[in-house]
């Protein structure tokens, strides 16, 4: 009886009916499997935002010239100057070069991020564009690969439509 | 920017055309694009301005030098100079726009010989 009553114990639910807990493990669940619909506790709108978010894959990294690439998950940068810093990163990580390093963290954004280099990305549509036109919000919905490219690669004919 | 926040809150139905409301712009012989918000501009002239800028050509859109021409792709994938439509159906109807020089656009407009 005493082993049943162990038994029971271990079946119990680990967090308490109707908690916050609950509508992060639905959440969860949804994010595994998009098509459960009728939860009895459905995510609100800022709960799908997140979902959608985290479902999100990070983006590729090319430095132009570089056969190795890197990856990088626009969702945990808030803004282009946290992405600017990241990539200032890399880029001295895949360099070797630190002598950037020694400018002052707050001096960095997209356009001195990598002096030399441009940051561009590539759309949805395949098409290249300089980073920071758009909000941040748009960008890392549309953006599908980042391009570092030295300045000089900037005069190129624009071929097909 | 409020209004595009407006409609990002609510990702539902994520659709396109009410969510992302920038043009993308390329210049010929440039590999990089740029792109605009029509929405925040109020005119052509705004417009020009706005593309002066981005692409360094200082006063080569707008004065009578014109070395530069508008020209923009519709939804039927036309394409068309920038300027015959009243701003405001512009706005909706440009899809891309691009920046091309003065003589390929005159080479562009010769008419096409059909050799008969």
């Amino acid at each position: 009886m005493a082993d049943f009553n162990a038994h029971q114990q271990s079946c119990t639910r680990p967090w308490p009916e109707n908690s916050n807990a609950n509508s992060t493990f639905y959440a969860r669940i949804l994010a595994a499997n998009p098509d459960i619909s009728g939860s009895r506790n459905s995510p609100t709108i800022s709960q799908n935002a997140e979902i959608s978010a985290n479902m999100m894959p990070s983006v590729t990294v090319v430095l132009e010239g570089r056969a190795i690439c890197q990856r990088i998950s626009l969702q945990k940068h808030g803004s282009y100057q946290s992405l600017a810093k990241a990539l200032r990163q890399m880029f001295l990580d895949i360099s070797g070069d630190y002598s950037l390093e020694k400018s002052p963290e707050n001096d960095c954004d997209l356009s001195n991020a990598i002096p030399g280099y441009f940051i561009a990305y590539e759309d949805m549509e395949d098409d290249l564009l300089l980073a920071g036109d758009l909000n941040w919000k748009d960008f890392v919905r549309v953006a599908k690969r980042i391009r570092i490219l030295p300045v000089k690669a900037k005069q190129k004919a624009y071929g097909s439509l | 920017m409020a209004d595009m926040d407006d409609c990002l809150s609510s990702i539902e139905e994520p659709n396109k055309e009410q969510v992302f409301r920038s043009t993308k712009v390329f210049m010929k012989g440039q590999a990089i694009g740029r792109a605009v918000n029509l929405n925040i501009l109020n005119s052509y002239d705004q417009l020009k301005d706005a593309l002066e800028d981005k692409f360094q050509i200082w006063g080569e859109l707008q004065n009578c030098n014109h070395k530069w021409v508008l020209l923009y792709i519709d939804h039927d994938g036309e394409m068309m100079i920038v300027g015959d439509d009243p701003w405001p159906e512009f706005r909706n109807i440009a899809k891309k726009i691009l920046i091309y020089s003065r003589e390929e656009v005159n080479r562009m407009m010769m008419p096409v010989d059909f050799g008969f």
